[in-house]
């Protein structure tokens, strides 16, 4: 379990996130919604540990990511929106790298590598440098290279940006049968992609939670049952 | 720490060769350091036992040579958008900043091995003395740590290469060129104290020291110290970047 309590952060002297509380579940996949500049970013980057929050805790498994940055970092994983890829390695050279960085055994990361180029229809650009690639398959070395050690709480900005309709779909699937018991965090603008993958939605605005319930609560806001307006709806008041 | 410090030491010197850059590298600080000894000193006149006309112009080409591989240290992960990958990996901040230090370091430590055909040439033309010479390596080995050091420091606060490159040369260069004790001495030529204590921060003082015999231990432990500090500031400039 995550528990996110009364997190605050500032950022060139504004508060970007005010008073954030949560709490999120094992085989939950939750969509992070909020217009531009809402601190969905922000919010992410803290949970992520590249930012330490200027108030509040981040609790997992009863442990504090401020106090045991280390150890909770290795069950944690983040794939930017983004970027994260070093354009002189190859997939498989990257790969090993991550695998390192996120001390591995070597066959830990042989049995996770097979089965994450499967999994990601990686085979075919293994030894390709990363510079060459196309832009999902970009984003899939990155969520593969996140996923090496099988983490259990995975954060995720924009996930499907940039793929084709069918790896979107690839994706999803593949998405949904590892958050089975897993914590997935999805930040999203895509209203596809919440009623295709969440559990639960966190919509947030100005900095602050302002919304928390499942995505067929959320279709309920407005009258035709439109998950689209009544985002619009919630955001602009 | 040792072992995270190792995984980004050994990424960041494998970047260089990948890069070929490093040739560029040590095809440059050969041609500039054999160039300088045999055609700015007075090398045919008066080749001591030590190289002492060699290692002399060490400090100014290192200082010249190392902004170009501690550049891209940070600019390339905001570039390419890997830092928040890295600093969300469970390593510690310090491993990061100390491995691509080290990998830098490692480079000068290759550029040095490069240039000792000029002793083997030299000695077999004239009789030298190994011990001193080899002696005269290490410190200087020693040296360009120091450099590495500052000039990452330079860099760290810098988000794209060429800012860093001009950064940590500015750095270098002020502090392997300019003879701070000179200019106190002059600038205060009655206060005897504080013209002793600029002897003491004095970079090309303490190495002319060291590598002409003249200097103890005293002078090894100010490149160490320096050394220490320039990580310190760039660690610290790291974690202030990424918060």
């Amino acid at each position: 379990m995550l528990v996110v309590k009364n997190i605050v952060k500032s950022l060139g002297g504004r508060i970007i996130l005010h008073h954030i509380n949560f709490c999120l579940q094992k085989g939950e996949i939750i969509a992070l919604l909020g217009p531009n500049g809402a601190g969905k970013t922000t919010l992410m980057r803290c949970l992520s540990g590249f930012y330490t929050p200027d108030e509040g805790k981040i609790i997992w498994q009863d442990a504090d990511l401020a106090e045991d940055r280390l150890r909770i970092l290795k069950d944690f994983a983040y794939v930017p929106e983004t970027g994260g890829l070093y354009p002189e390695m190859s997939v498989y050279e990257y790969l090993a790298f991550m695998a390192e960085c996120r001390h591995l055994k070597p066959e830990e990361f042989a049995d996770n590598l097979v089965y994450l180029t499967k999994a990601l229809d990686l085979e075919a650009v293994i030894n390709q440098k990363c510079e060459t690639l196309s832009k999902g398959y970009k984003k899939r070395v990155v969520l593969a290279g996140a996923l090496l050690s099988r983490p259990g709480f995975l954060i995720l900005d924009e996930p499907t940006e940039g793929l084709d309709p069918q790896q979107k779909q690839h994706l999803r699937a593949f998405l949904r049968q590892y958050g089975k018991d897993k914590i997935i965090l999805i930040s999203t603008h895509i209203m596809e992609e919440v009623a295709a993958l969440a559990d639960r939605v966190l919509l947030i605005k100005d900095g602050r939670l302002i919304c928390d319930t499942t995505p067929e609560d959320l279709k309920k806001i407005v009258p035709d049952n439109n998950m689209e307006s009544s985002f619009c709806t919630i955001v602009g008041n | 720490m040792i072992r995270d410090i190792l995984i980004f030491w050994a990424k960041e010197f494998r970047f260089y060769f990948q890069s070929r850059m490093i040739y560029l590298v040590l095809l440059l600080y050969a041609a500039i350091s054999v160039g300088m000894t045999l055609y700015v000193s007075d090398f045919y006149q008066n080749t001591t036992a030590g190289l002492y006309q060699f290692f002399k112009f060490q400090p100014g080409i290192m200082a010249l040579i190392i902004p170009a591989l501690t550049m891209r240290f940070w600019a390339d992960e905001y570039k390419h958008n890997t830092l928040e990958i890295v600093f969300s990996q469970p390593v510690d901040y310090a491993a990061v900043a100390i491995g691509k230090f080290l990998a830098a370091w490692s480079i000068t430590g290759i550029m040095l091995i490069s240039s000792t055909g000029l002793w083997l040439v030299v000695g077999v033309m004239i009789p030298l003395d190994n011990g001193w010479i080899a002696a005269n390596y290490l410190i200087s080995f020693l040296m360009s740590g120091s450099l590495c050091a500052v000039s990452a420091a330079a860099a760290a606060f810098c988000y794209n290469a060429l800012g860093a490159f001009l950064a940590s040369m500015i750095a270098g260069m002020l502090l392997a060129t300019v003879k701070i004790s000179l200019w106190v001495e002059n600038l205060l030529p009655d206060n005897a104290a504080i013209a002793e204590l600029s002897k003491v921060f004095d970079f090309t003082r303490q190495f002319d020291d060291l590598i002409s015999g003249q200097a103890g231990v005293a002078a090894g432990v100010y490149f160490l110290v320096l050394t220490a500090a320039g990580l310190w500031i760039s660690v610290a400039a790291a974690e202030y970047k990424r918060s």
